[in-house]
């Protein structure tokens, strides 16, 4: 049972920051909508503060990386050229080896990556901005949300905004994996 | 009433905060939307994108939209302070800019703009 290094650093990029990311949501989103005066007590809200300011940067450094090193690391094997001597327009095994190049050569694959990776590879990168602008209003302002519910509810519609980017990022990534993986 | 207005100016705050840094990830959205439509359709625009080969253009695009975001948000968030700004204007001007981001990395969406772009050529 062994793993390449790409296979890690693939697994590291969407199990492991991808999907502590998606997991997590759950709780912020519950923390976020719990912070009600009605709901909770004074000691409940700073006790639950504390636990969302940590979570929602720690939610943000989670994104940043996932998109960091699925660009940098994990893409630039996706997308590598072939050699010459590689048949470009036959799904060999030796194709299997240019993920990119061996989805475009079939018919029934080329749209995993003409929408698929297309689409991913860019809306991805939305998740992070919209993540930190949650980190940084709940670390600044955490106390008056408890008091702006409209203002808290822009917040937790930018979290799911930000929660949905990402988890449709992930679901075309882990489809497209297992169409074409990086090996 | 003294604490009446402190509480009142850290509710302007917030708003003024939450808005610009909205509108700022709008921008950010909205110029990756813009340059992933470029680099499709403008050879030249994709040479100038590709800052780290084995990424491709994809360096440049998502590097370029990270800049515009922090840097708006620096920029919105100093010269907007302050001011008093109706945080659903922001809001709303901020949604446009995601939606037309999210919309132009949607390669049915984009493709059409490409077409368009390389058609005028």
């Amino acid at each position: 049972m062994q793993i390449t290094s790409r296979e890690f650093w693939t697994l590291t990029h969407g199990m492991f920051f991808g999907a502590m990311y998606l997991l997590a949501f759950g709780g912020g989103f519950a923390g976020l909508y719990s912070l009600r005066p009605q709901f909770i007590t004074a000691e409940g809200i700073s006790e639950r503060l504390m636990r969302l300011r940590w979570g929602t940067v720690v939610m943000a450094a989670l994104v940043w990386l996932t998109v960091i090193v699925g660009t940098y690391v994990v893409y630039p094997w996706y997308r590598a050229a072939p050699p010459e001597t590689v048949d470009k327009a036959t799904q060999s095994e030796q194709l299997r080896e240019y993920p990119r190049y061996w989805l475009l050569a079939g018919e029934s694959t080329a749209a995993w990556h003409t929408f698929g990776m297309e689409f991913k590879e860019h809306v991805a990168w939305i998740a992070p901005l919209l993540a930190t602008i949650v980190a940084f209003v709940v670390v600044r302002h955490g106390d008056e949300l408890t008091k702006n519910e409209h203002a808290r509810r822009i917040v937790i519609g930018l979290f799911i905004l930000s929660f949905a980017l990402a988890g449709i990022a992930g679901l075309l990534g882990a489809l497209i994996t297992k169409a074409a993986p990086v090996v | 009433m003294a604490t009446t207005t402190k509480t009142d100016n850290a509710m302007s705050v917030l708003e003024n905060e939450l808005g610009t840094a909205i509108v700022a990830s709008g921008i950010g959205a909205a110029v990756l939307g813009i340059l992933v439509v470029l680099n499709d359709a403008y050879a030249a625009v994709n040479g100038m994108l590709v800052w780290v080969k084995p990424v491709g253009a994809l360096s440049g695009k998502t590097g370029i939209s990270v800049i515009a975001f922090l840097a708006s948000w620096a920029i919105l968030h100093f010269t907007m302070r302050g001011r008093s700004v109706k945080l659903d204007t922001m809001l709303i001007v901020g949604g446009i800019l995601l939606a037309v981001g999210i919309l132009l990395t949607f390669p049915p969406v984009f493709e059409v703009f490409v077409d368009m772009l390389k058609g005028g050529e």
